[in-house]
This record gives C-alpha cells, sequence and structure tokens, in this order.
C-alpha cells in the first residue's frame, strides 16, 4: 500500500487528499496516516514546510511573511504539501 | 490457595515471598515506591532481613534496600509454605496491559476498571508517568497497567520503548488494545502491531456513542470475526461496557477463551529474507523476544533493535545480516503497507460510515473552487477582487495622505523661511517627500495583506496553491518549483531562498530565475500608488492588464528556460485543504501588523537613507535640479529614458527603485514634490503605461539579487537575471510606449 502511494508522489502533478485517496483505494484517513508513515520513515516531507523554513531568514530580513500564502507554516497551521524526498525517489526508482 | 492478609514486608522472613497488594503513605511516597515497582501483583522476597537497619528485597529482577518503616507500609499477601507452589499462586493474580492510541479514552476505561485502587509513579528511570492499579473479580485479581499511549511501537519515542518493552518483558497475561470506533482506521495500526507481541489482545472498542453520534455504524461481532480476537463494545464516559470488558478479560485469561488473530500478511517476496534474518538472529536473541518479531523489526529498520542486536552478535555475522537488511532497505515499506492493507479490510468489512461526506460546506465548496476552469476563473476574480478594494478603498486615503505630506512640505519650507534654504529643502523635499510619501502606502499595503490574510485564514489559500500548481504544470513549471513563485508575490527574497527544498540544480536555477519576474507587494503597492495618477477610474482594469501579462511573461519565460536549458522535474503533491473556516480576526490582525512593521522597518532604514541620497545628489552643488549632479548623469540618460517616453527624472526614479522598490516613489516625491500633480503634465499615457510595466519587470531589489547569488552559486546565473531583466523590462516598454503612440 506504500509503495502504491511512493509510485502516485513519483509521478507529476497535485492532488487533494480526496483524490489521491480514491486513486488508492483508501480513506482519507489511513491516507494521513501513510503519508504520515512515509514521512517518519524519511521517504517523504512537507514541501511547504521545508520551504518556509528555508525562507525564514529571508523572511525575517524583510520584516514578516510579506503576503507569503504559506505564512501560515509560520503560525503552526497552513498548507501542507507532501511529496517526495530523495531518499523516497530513489526507492520509487528501484520500484 | 492460602494466605494471610493485612501482613507488611517487614513480617515476612529471611527467603520468604509475598504479592504486594496496596501502599500505604502519602501521594508522594506510594508513587516513589510503585516507580521502584512496588505495583499490585509484584512479587517480593525477602533477601536479607536484619533486626535493625534496612531489609533487603528482591522485586522485580533487582534489588532494593527498604527502611524497617517503609517494609511495614507495604501490605502483601504471603505465599503460605503450605499453599500451592509459587508458580501456581503466581497465576491467580493476573497482568493486565492497557495499550492504545492517545486520545481514545483509555484513561477512562483505566480509571473505571480500577476505580480508586490505582497508583502513579514514573515508569522505572523514565519521566513518563506509570499508572498501575487492580480489580478483583468472581475472587480472581487482576493488576492493570496502563501503557503509555503511542500510535504504534516502533521505538521511534520513549513512550513507545516503553509500551513494547513491558509486553516483551514483562509478558502481561493479556493486553487490552483500547480503540476509537469514531476513527477506527486510525486506532488500529498499533493494534496490527500489538498481534505481532508474544500476549494475547483483547479489543476494547471505545467511543461507540461518539461513532453512533456521527453517524458511523460499527459491527462489533463483523469486527470481531475478521480479527480473530474478541471485541468488546464501549462507551467508557458514559460507564458502558466496563462489566463486558471485565467479563471478556476473565473469558480470556481464566478460562482461555478462542484466540486465533487474523495477521497481516507480508509479501510473499519478503518471506525468504525474512526468514534468513530469523534464522541469523535467532540464537542470539534475548530470551523474552519473539524471534520472527526480532526479524520483522530488523527489517523494518528498527534502530533500538539493530544495536541491540549488533552488541549480542558475532562481528562478522552481524555484517553479513546487516549488508542483507541494507540490501532490502525499502522492504518496510511493505511491511508497513501490509498493515494499512490489514486495516483497510478490517476496517471495511466492519464499518459503515454515513452516505453523505462529513466535510459538507467543504465538500461543496470545493466541488467548484477546485475545479480546473471553474476553480481557476474563481481565483482569477479572487485576485481581482484583492486589488478592486485595494483601489477603491487603498487609493483615495493614500491620495488624501500624498495631500497631506505635500501641504506639510510648502508649511516646512514657510516655517523655516527665514533659514538657510537647504535646510527646508532638506526637511521638505528630502524626509518629508521621500519618507513622507513612502508612508502613505500604509493603508494601500494594509489593505491587500488583509484581503490576503482572509484568504489564508479562511483556508481558501490553500486552493490557491493548488489551482496554481496544475496551471503552472500546464506550462512546464513542475512541483517544487511553485512554491518559491508563489511565495513571491509576498517579496522576491524569502522566495528565492526558498528555492533550497529544489534538489535538481538546473531546476533551483530555474525557479530562482524566474521569481524575480512574480510582481511583490512592494512593486504592486508602487503600482496601486502610480496607476490612479495616469488612468484615474481605469486604473483596476490597466494594473489587471499589467499584472495579467506580467505573469504571462513569467509563464513564457518558464517555458522557454525549461526547453531551452533546464531538465524536467517531476513532483507530484499531495496538498492538503484544510476546513474553510469563518476568519480569526486576531490571526489576520498579527498578519497584517507583522508585514506592516516590516514595512515601517525598511521605510525608516533603506528608503530613508536612500531618498536622502537622491535628495543630496539632487540638490547640490548648485541647489537647482537641472544643474545638480543627479541632473547631469538624468541628462545623460535622457537619450535613453526618452526611448520608453519618460522624462529623465522619472527614470532615475525606477533606477532607484534597485534599493527597495518603493523607492520609486520616494524618489519621484523628491524630485517632483506633489507628484499627483506633477506626474500627469510631464508623462503621457503610452509612456505612463511604459513607466508601470518597467516598474514591473526592472532589476529586482538588491535583496533578491543577493539571495540569487547565494542560491545559484553562480555569479554567472546571476549577472544573466540582471542582464535579463533589464532587457525585458526595456523591451516591454518601449513595445508599449512606441504602440501606444501611435493612436
Amino acid at each position: 500500500m506504500l509503495r502504491e502511494l511512493l509510485s502516485l508522489l513519483a509521478g507529476d502533478g497535485a492532488f487533494s487528499p480526496d483524490e489521491a485517496a480514491s486513486k488508492l483505494g483508501v480513506s482519507v484517513a489511513t491516507l494521513d496516516d501513510m503519508l504520515a508513515k512515509l514521512v517518519a520513515l524519511g521517504y517523504a516531507e512537507d514541501a511547504a514546510k521545508a520551504m518556509a523554513c528555508a525562507a525564514g531568514n529571508g523572511a525575517k530580513k524583510t520584516g514578516g511573511c510579506a503576503g507569503c500564502p504559506m505564512a501560515g507554516h509560520c503560525h503552526g497551521a497552513g498548507t501542507k504539501a507532501w511529496t517526495l524526498t530523495a531518499k523516497g525517489r530513489e526507492a520509487a526508482a528501484r520500484g | 490457595m492460602t494466605t494471610k492478609q493485612d501482613k507488611t514486608i517487614k513480617d515476612l522472613k529471611k527467603g520468604e515471598t509475598g504479592t504486594v497488594l496496596k501502599l500505604t503513605g502519602g501521594r508522594g511516597y506510594v508513587a516513589r515506591l510503585a516507580a521502584l515497582g512496588f505495583t499490585f501483583g509484584a512479587q517480593v522476597t525477602v533477601l536479607r532481613k536484619p533486626s535493625k537497619g534496612p531489609i533487603l528485597v528482591g522485586i522485580r529482577g533487582t534489588q532494593i534496600a527498604l527502611g524497617q518503616g517503609e517494609a511495614d507500609g507495604i501490605s502483601i499477601s504471603r505465599l503460605d509454605e503450605n499453599a500451592f507452589p509459587a508458580k501456581e499462586a503466581a497465576t491467580e493474580t493476573f497482568r493486565i496491559a492497557l495499550a492504545g492510541q492517545p486520545n481514545v479514552g483509555k484513561s477512562t476505561v483505566f480509571n473505571l476498571l480500577t476505580g480508586l485502587n490505582q497508583h502513579v509513579g514514573n515508569w522505572t528511570g523514565k519521566t513518563v508517568e506509570q499508572k498501575s492499579g487492580s480489580f478483583v473479580r468472581n475472587g480472581t485479581a487482576y493488576s492493570i497497567v496502563d501503557l503509555p499511549g503511542t500510535y504504534s511501537l516502533s521505538a521511534n519515542s520513549e513512550e513507545e520503548l516503553i509500551a513494547r518493552d513491558f509486553i516483551l518483558k514483562e509478558r502481561p497475561d493479556l493486553v487490552v488494545a483500547v480503540v476509537d470506533a469514531a476513527t477506527l482506521e486510525r486506532s488500529m495500526y498499533i493494534v496490527a502491531e500489538l498481534l505481532l507481541l508474544n500476549s494475547p489482545v483483547l479489543l476494547a472498542l471505545n467511543m461507540m456513542d461518539v461513532a453512533k453520534g456521527e453517524g458511523i455504524k460499527v459491527e462489533p461481532k463483523v469486527l470481531e470475526t475478521a480479527l480473530g480476537i474478541p471485541v468488546v463494545p464501549m462507551a467508557a464516559s458514559h460507564g458502558e461496557g466496563i462489566a463486558e470488558l471485565q467479563e471478556a478479560i476473565e473469558g480470556m485469561v481464566r478460562h482461555g477463551a478462542e484466540y486465533h488473530p487474523s495477521l497481516p500478511v507480508i509479501l510473499p517476496a519478503h518471506k525468504p529474507v525474512l526468514d534468513e534474518i530469523e534464522r541469523m538472529v535467532s540464537p542470539y536473541v534475548p530470551a523474552d523476544y519473539p524471534s520472527d518479531w526480532v526479524a520483522l523489526k530488523l527489517l523494518e529498520g528498527d534502530e533500538r533493535l539493530s544495536s541491540s542486536m549488533k552488541e549480542q552478535m558475532p562481528e562478522a555475522e552481524w555484517k553479513a545480516m546487516d549488508a542483507l537488511i541494507y540490501q532490502h532497505e525499502d522492504a518496510v515499506l511493505d511491511v508497513a503497507g501490509a498493515r494499512y492493507q490489514w486495516i483497510g479490510r478490517m476496517v471495511r468489512a466492519a464499518v459503515v460510515e454515513p452516505p453523505v461526506s462529513r466535510m459538507g460546506l467543504t465538500a461543496k465548496l470545493d466541488r467548484w473552487l477546485t475545479h480546473p476552469f471553474i476553480g481557476t476563473i474563481a481565483l482569477i476574480a479572487m485576485l481581482a477582487g484583492v486589488f478592486a478594494l485595494t483601489f477603491s478603498i487603498g487609493g483615495p486615503i493614500q491620495k488624501y495622505l500624498g495631500d497631506l505630506v505635500a501641504a506639510l512640505g510648502d508649511g516646512i519650507r514657510a516655517g523655516l523661511s527665514g533659514q538657510p534654504r537647504w535646510i527646508g529643502e532638506f526637511l521638505a523635499g528630502g524626509v518629508l517627500n521621500g519618507l513622507g510619501m513612502v508612508l502613505t502606502f500604509l493603508p494601500i499595503l494594509a489593505i491587500f495583506y488583509l484581503a490576503l490574510g482572509l484568504l489564508e485564514d479562511t483556508g481558501y489559500m490553500a486552493r490557491a496553491a493548488y489551482l496554481s500548481d496544475r496551471l503552472m504544470h500546464g506550462m512546464g513549471l513542475h512541483g517544487k518549483s511553485f512554491m518559491p513563485i508563489l511565495l513571491g508575490f509576498g517579496c522576491n527574497v524569502p522566495a528565492v531562498l526558498g528555492t533550497r527544498i529544489i534538489e535538481s540544480k538546473k531546476a533551483r536555477i530555474q525557479t530562482a530565475l524566474m521569481v524575480p519576474f512574480v510582481p511583490c507587494s512592494a512593486r504592486l503597492a508602487v503600482i496601486a500608488v502610480l496607476a490612479p495618477i495616469f488612468f484615474g477610474g481605469a486604473a483596476f482594469w490597466v494594473t489587471i492588464a499589467l499584472v495579467g501579462a506580467n505573469l504571462l511573461i513569467l509563464f513564457a519565460l518558464g517555458l522557454i528556460l525549461h526547453r531551452a536549458a533546464f531538465e524536467d522535474e517531476h513532483v507530484a503533491f499531495i496538498m492538503e485543504l484544510p476546513l474553510y473556516h469563518l476568519p480569526n480576526f486576531k490571526t489576520i490582525g498579527i498578519y497584517v501588523w507583522q508585514n506592516l512593521a516590516g514595512f515601517l522597518k525598511k521605510a525608516g532604514s533603506v528608503i530613508l537613507l536612500a531618498s536622502l541620497a537622491v535628495w543630496a545628489v539632487s540638490y547640490f552643488p548648485t541647489g537647482e535640479i537641472s544643474t545638480s549632479w543627479l541632473g547631469t548623469l538624468g541628462h545623460a540618460l535622457e537619450p535613453v529614458s526618452s526611448l520608453i517616453g519618460l522624462p529623465w527624472q522619472v527614470f532615475v526614479a525606477l533606477l532607484t527603485s534597485f534599493a527597495a522598490k518603493e523607492n520609486t516613489i520616494a524618489t519621484l516625491a523628491v524630485l517632483y514634490g506633489d507628484i499627483s500633480t506633477a506626474l500627469p503634465s510631464v508623462v503621457s499615457l503610452p509612456a505612463a503605461a511604459s513607466l508601470l510595466a518597467f516598474q514591473l519587470l526592472f532589476v529586482p531589489c538588491v535583496g533578491t539579487i543577493a539571495a540569487i547569488r547565494q542560491e545559484t552559486d553562480s555569479l554567472k546565473w546571476t549577472v544573466f537575471s540582471v542582464v535579463l531583466m533589464l532587457v525585458l523590462s526595456f523591451g516591454v516598454s518601449f513595445a508599449i510606449y512606441s504602440v501606444g503612440s501611435l493612436f
């Protein structure tokens, strides 16, 4: 089941959790858990959070989140965007 | 079994053994003893008993010295020498462990089972709280240990390690897995792991009342059949199901109820590997641990077990096994994946979800707002709405404040008429016109951020990101590139820094080159000030057209760069779309304030300094702009500026935006004074359109360029970015002015 999720993330495009869960034939709750598992294992990450962290210093320098659509992450409740890490992509390529 | 009750450890002779019944004393004292292992049902043996001084006892494999008073506070049942053998007597006190995720009502179940008969302490050597207690049913005592709430047994945390070590080492007679019937799928992962350990499992299907309230129908009997273990439906918060749970516990441990659990299936492909690992580790596995479980956990990459086995095994054998595990490092995906498959099978069998989605309003709105076509139209309308709000409310306030600044400047000049002229000009022309005019942006920015804050806080911005990715995907931009580009609408500097998340260097450079083409809030604010000065009521539509054209250039550039120089990076996302909700105005207020505070900081530093520098070079040495240092430079630039229809003063103002985008306004105010009346008389409409286009496309601020240098780690690409923007800004402005002048 995690392999199928890995394959989905190794493809292209953006999916809502509903779409992804439907493609995998699982519930959204299970999808959430599987994503959390992939993150814990180092195969996936929340790219929106990673970017908010990377941009954090810049945001500080310019004095705030300045209209950033991902600003919610700085306040603990923003969009999450799960994607594969390099380890995840390698695993997907190995099949 | 014969026991002599109401005895304490002090009553035991050397070599005698008893079972702990209760602890007497203050809460802290009791907790300390419980933390040492003196919990209900624990076997304690007196090892040394002097007439005075501490009594040495053995408990749970360790030796502890107790004071005479302490020993007198621990009530025991003494095992009579004429009674049944100790082993049989011990089976009469059954040990039950309560396991489960946090927030499934485990503590409520524990409290209801044990009543007041419980002890609180810490797990030995840990900071995690341990709760233990007991109940008696039909003359048999059951000691209950409440394990820490955990999501799995993977030793990712201290709690998980405690829970699994307890089950493995203490081997309770039964593990009661408490799950939440309303979110059964989420509660079941730990059950899938518990079933692999060496204690039987009983499922306490708690929160049946909550599930019923949400229209979720759970069939305990079907679940029981699917799982192959007893299932007890409960609503512990209402005290329902406790008697049935006690009965089921009794049935399992005393009467040996049927137990044939259905386990997650390991893929046949991994079976030989698993068997091989088990064969290799089994001679070295600690006595308490099932070797098949150890092998499975090693295949899953369990670091704790891995380091433990490394210590146990001879180096050569360890290395061989480690290499085997490394070859199958992705097997964890199949092992954990099988558990999710198992969960899905169990839940599908026993749970019927309500036919109507529980998300209600969110699902209904998202049908339209995330629709590829309708959603895109809605997104454009939403952003246009933000501009409309900014122009209709912020514009007039900004104009009023601009007039106020101009009037204040006149007042300062008049008030200082007796002083040297440069003092009045410095304060009115340099400080007030430069800084003051930029500060008149505040209402525009406040409305802009308020609108964005509203979209963010209601949950809409996540949909905008989701739709944008689809749009950009169609234009050759993939995956992680789109997020920094979205970030760029706020400020290009963090957006360029955000490209760090893109692993591929080529894709990172491509995105860093594209970010400066995203109109940041500072550029948009300048447009919001200038457009109404030239275009009056049509300013909104002119701005929409310019920003739209800017975005088209961005996408076209993306396509060209993508095709010409950079590789295709395919990355998929699963993007969480939060529930729509009413905005929290405090959160939005903080967001607006943080952004405005950042702007004020910039106005008081970079913008003020640049304004004063512009004033100085435009005043000295003659006191007249046309013959000043700046005037001399400006006249030299006139052949270039005239190509795009702009007087040299306006062109110079655009060039000063290199320090900060807002400097365009500050410089114009320094050079022209009241820009609302002065600019329309020196800039024609085609030239005005060319000016706005130049402002949008010109080289980014110095901070962004520094960020590009840092993130691309290449002077070549940094220079390319600057030259590209120079060429494009000048080329587009020239085209607009040339075509516009034909009419």
